[in-house]
Parts: C-alpha cells; sequence; structure tokens
C-alpha cells in the first residue's frame, strides 16, 4: 500500500489558538477516508494544507509533491469540493466545461456531459438559475469527470435536501470511484457516509485521536448494553466509554475478548458516531 | 496556450461591461449623430461646409475622447474587482481546484486590463468615428453640397498611431498603479476602491501635518502627470504653424519616446510594479479568508 498522503508533525496557529498541533496521519491508495471532528477541531485546516491553500509547519507529502510549492501542479492529481456554493454564480454549465476542459489535461467532457444529461440541468444556464442540489450535482460532474488521484470533499453535502445527500455518495462510489483512486472527507452527517468509508481519522483539538480501518474498528471496539445490576461488573474490564440510554448503561470496550463480554449483554459493533463521542469525551475525561 | 485563451475569455464572460460599454457608448454617439447631423444640415444649410467640417470634426475628437475616458474608468474598477470578486463570491476556491497557477491567473487579469480592455475600446472608438464621419459626410452632402470629411484617412491613420503610442506608453508608466489595484483587489475584506484611495491619502496627511512635507503627494502626481510631459513635445508643432492654422498632426513631430525610455522614472515603475504584483500573486497563493 502506498501512501498516497503522509504527514507529519502538521501545525499551524491562529494567534493563540492551534487548530493543528503535531498532525500525522497516513493515507493509503484506494481508501475512503472519513475526517472526523468536531467544529473548530483543526479538520478544515488539515484539508487546506493537504490542497496546498495554506500554509503550514511540519512535513507533508501529497502524491510525491509539497503542497506549499507546487500547486498547480498538484492539482492536476487532486480535485476537491469545498462547498455547495462556489461555482460562481455568472458561469454558464457549458463555459464551466469549455473551461475545465481547456486547462485540465485530466479532464473528459463526454463523462462529464454524459453525467449531466442524467440531470434536469440545462447547459445554457447559469449558476444562479440552479438549485443548490444542481449545483452539487453540476460541481460533481465537473470533478467526477476529471482523472485525479485524490478527491478531498469537505462538508461536500451540507444545505443539500436529503435525496441530493444519498444520491451524492451513491454516485460518487457507483461512478467514480476505484481502488486506483483515493477520498478524503469530512462531513457534519457520520451517518450518511459510514458504510462506504474504510478508514476512520479523529481528530479533536487540532490532534488525531484515532487513525484506525474500519475492519480493525469492528475488531477491536466492541458496545454493550448492561442491565444496571451487571453494571458494576462491566466496568471491571475498565471500558473506555459509558454513556445511559433508556435506564440502561452502554460500555464500550477496547480490546476485550467478546467471550468475557457476552454474559454481560448484547454486543455489537459502536457506531462511528459513538464511537467518536466516546473518543472526544474520554479525552477529555 | 489553450489555458491562456480561456483564462482571459473567462474574464470577458465575468466581466462582460469590458466590451458591453464600449459597444453602449458608440451605439449613443452613431443614434444622437443620426438624430443631429440630419437636423443640422437640413436646418442650418446656410452654414458653410468648411464650418461645419470643423464642427464634424471636433464631434469626431470628442467621440474619440469619450472612449479613452470610458476605458479608463473600466480598466480601474476591472482591476480592484479582479481578485476580489472571486473572493466575495467564495468562487475562489473552485478556480484554485483547477491546476492554474496563481501567477497564470494574476497575468491574465493584468493583461485584460492592461491590454485587452483598451484595445477593445480603442477599437470600437475607430468603427465609431468611422461611422460617425460617413453619416456626417452623408448629412452634409445632403444639405449644404459636397464637403471634405474633416480627416483625411492619412491622418486618421496618423491620430491612431497616436492614440496606440499613448495607450502603450502611459500603460508602461502606470504600471505600478494598475499593479495597485490589484494587490488591493486581492487583499481587501471589502470596498477595494477605499482601500486603494484611502491610505495613501491617510499618509499624505499624515506626511503633510508631521512633517510639513508632500513627498508622497509629489511621487504620486508625477507618477500621474509625469509620463505627458515625457512622452509629447508639441513644441515643434506651434512653431511650424505660427498663424494657428489646423495643425497637421504628424506622429514623428509630436511623439518622444526616446525620452521615456530614457527616463529612469519608466523603469523604476516597473520594477516597483513586479514586486507589487509579486506581492497581489502571493496573496492569492496564501491569502485564506474562505
Amino acid at each position: 500500500m502506498s501512501a498516497v498522503i503522509s504527514a507529519s508533525g502538521l501545525t499551524k496557529s491562529f494567534g493563540s489558538t492551534r487548530a493543528l498541533d503535531g498532525v500525522s496521519f497516513e493515507v493509503g491508495e484506494g481508501r475512503i477516508v472519513g475526517l472526523i471532528g468536531p467544529n473548530g477541531a483543526g479538520k478544515t485546516t488539515a484539508l487546506k494544507a493537504i490542497l496546498g491553500l495554506t500554509s503550514f509547519h511540519g512535513d507533508l507529502n501529497v502524491l510525491g509533491h509539497d503542497p506549499r510549492k507546487d500547486r498547480a501542479r498538484l492539482m492536476r492529481e487532486v480535485c476537491f469540493i469545498a462547498d455547495v456554493a462556489v461555482l460562481p454564480r455568472w458561469l454558464k454549465v457549458n463555459q464551466a466545461l469549455d473551461f475545465v476542459e481547456a486547462v485540465h489535461p485530466g479532464f473528459q467532457r463526454s463523462r462529464a456531459e454524459a453525467f449531466l444529461a442524467k440531470t434536469n440541468i440545462d447547459s445554457r444556464a447559469k449558476v444562479k438559475a440552479l438549485s443548490k442540489g444542481m449545483v452539487t450535482q453540476l460541481h460533481l460532474a465537473l470533478v467526477m469527470a476529471i482523472d485525479a488521484k485524490l478527491l478531498v470533499l469537505d462538508e461536500p453535502t451540507i444545505g443539500l435536501d436529503i435525496i441530493y445527500r444519498k444520491d451524492f455518495y451513491t454516485t460518487l462510489l457507483n461512478a467514480y470511484f476505484d481502488e486506483r483512486r483515493t477520498i478524503l472527507v469530512t462531513t457534519h452527517q457520520v451517518e450518511e457516509i459510514e458504510n462506504i468509508l474504510t478508514d476512520l481519522l479523529f481528530i479533536d483539538r487540532g490532534r488525531i485521536v484515532l487513525q484506525s480501518t474500519m475492519e480493525d474498528v469492528a475488531n477491536d471496539y466492541v458496545e454493550v448494553m448492561v442491565k444496571p445490576e451487571k453494571a458494576d461488573a462491566a466496568r471491571q474490564y475498565t471500558p473506555v466509554y459509558e454513556r445511559e440510554v433508556f435506564g440502561k448503561s452502554v460500555f464500550l470496550f477496547k480490546g476485550v475478548e467478546s467471550q468475557a463480554l457476552r454474559p454481560l449483554g448484547e454486543l455489537r459493533t459502536p457506531s462511528v458516531a459513538d464511537l467518536f463521542v466516546a473518543k472526544v469525551k474520554g479525552m477529555a475525561a | 496556450m489553450n489555458t491562456w485563451n480561456y483564462l482571459l475569455r473567462r474574464e470577458l464572460w465575468e466581466h462582460r461591461s469590458l466590451y458591453l460599454a464600449p459597444i453602449v457608448l458608440a451605439s449613443l454617439w452613431l443614434v444622437s449623430s443620426l438624430l443631429n447631423f440630419g437636423h443640422i444640415t437640413v436646418h442650418f444649410d446656410f452654414i458653410p461646409p468648411q464650418l461645419l467640417e470643423g464642427l464634424m470634426g471636433g464631434v469626431s475628437v470628442l467621440a474619440g475622447l469619450s472612449f479613452l475616458v470610458l476605458s479608463l474608468f473600466l480598466v480601474i474598477f476591472y482591476l480592484l474587482d479582479a481578485l476580489y470578486a472571486e473572493r466575495k463570491d467564495r468562487s475562489i476556491l473552485f478556480w484554485k481546484s483547477l491546476p492554474v497557477s496563481d501567477t497564470a491567473t494574476v497575468g491574465s487579469k493584468l493583461f485584460v486590463g492592461v491590454v485587452l480592455a483598451p484595445a477593445i475600446a480603442l477599437t470600437t472608438a475607430l468603427v465609431t468615428q468611422l461611422a460617425l464621419m460617413l453619416v456626417s459626410s452623408v448629412a452634409v452632402a445632403l444639405g449644404s453640397g459636397p464637403w471634405d470629411p474633416p480627416f483625411s484617412p492619412k491622418a486618421l491613420v496618423e491620430i491612431y498611431g497616436l492614440f496606440l503610442y499613448a495607450a502603450v506608453v502611459i500603460g508602461l508608466w502606470y504600471m505600478p498603479v494598475f499593479g495597485w489595484l490589484l494587490l488591493v483587489s486581492a487583499w481587501g475584506k471589502r470596498s477595494p476602491f477605499l482601500w486603494a484611495v484611502l491610505p495613501p491619502a491617510a499618509i499624505m496627511m499624515l506626511e503633510y501635518n508631521i512633517r510639513h512635507t508632500s513627498l508622497l503627494a509629489d511621487l504620486i502626481s508625477d507618477r500621474f502627470i509625469g509620463v505627458f510631459m515625457l512622452a509629447f513635445d508639441f513644441s515643434g508643432v506651434v512653431e511650424r504653424h505660427p498663424d494657428f492654422g489646423a495643425p497637421v498632426v504628424n506622429l514623428s513631430d509630436i511623439a518622444t519616446p526616446e525620452r521615456v525610455f530614457a527616463s529612469p522614472g519608466l523603469w523604476v515603475g516597473l520594477l516597483v510594479a513586479l514586486v507589487i504584483l509579486a506581492g497581489a500573486v502571493w496573496l492569492r497563493r496564501f491569502r485564506d479568508d474562505t
């Protein structure tokens, strides 16, 4: 597995706050990585560093490039959608196709047109005449027609209807993703992408608090819902986190034999959201 | 090459006023000339053709000047907007997601402002003047009788040669000003026009109140006016026509490019412009306010 991104000791401060505080991680080829963290945790700053949009300290290698030096060259192999509303309002759909075709050596116009043909987008329309969902579809059509090695999505579905949101990820998986490509995505709607991720990166207060594949998460972590009378027995196994649901306690264990836990209650793999809360709150405690 | 071509098109897609405004101005001149020349020649056919000639010539020159003033305004406001609009509408991240360097982007915007926009305005001006002359010739021929057009084709070529020369020389001389407009456009969070004007004005006032000097004011006014003293020499024209007959405009007589290109002011200005433009590129590269 060759590394598409390798970061080591990334640091970036805004005044006295450290947006990135010595962040190190690796992203391998063909992975779909969820970069997950609360607001202000440093997600967007990390993505901006990877895309060459901001300055920082530390070592960062993206597809063999230092993003600080060679942004334009890097953008031949990296695509990103930073937010939904970034296409300029005056741009016409066919102008967008013309422009990207002219400046991007990896752009296949026919692919973008085939994708747009499945939508209700008129190629003569201006962006300002399109609905929010259509703008996202247009942006996605442009990006998916680019033969890029790394696709970075920062809250790509924010402000979208639920139908578009589902569509977005389905299209991405079916029409775009293959083992040569790598996707790095951040979102608040963890549940939406949980099923497509291969890797997790949790970030909190500028630090990486978890880096793991989904498989390892399923192997290492187990959640047990325990009746009150067995709660003390459960605590003996030093749970990572404990929370109350309908008067029952839910314990999260890491690296404890499932054999031992089975008598306590029903075992299941924690959801990404629950794992995240446990990790972040567990750290704070 | 294709990238450059589309970078320029991109600017015209966004800033349609760069070609629409000259077209509107041209239509205004043509419509008003159609209305007025007809009126003048029909009701004032006692006016001798020679006087009409002068009148039409004056109108034609006025039309040319109006395009110069228009292109000055278009260029100033285009350059102030060029790197500001993409930050304001947050499309900058889309543009930056494409493999186009910040140098190429800023370069394309400078080229549009300094070369393409004035070229569009001057071409429209030429077409308008030709059309005005055609309209007036026909009008006069119908009224007072046949006449000579105010400018011979040779004179017209010379006038436009002079325009072109003035545009090139002034463009080079004003380069630090254009660069400053782009820099402010890449920098200001809002209202780039005020950012362009207020800080220099504030420094000028401070300087005057504290040190009782006007170095910056002198520097700026020299940057705006200095080029005209260097680029043209009208003394020869006046000497050769002591009776103030219609001066024969001869490009080689009044244009003095050698004085401009020998002036350190030009080269220092270009160097300063280069530094300012590098600053604009740097700001677009690393300014992060999204």
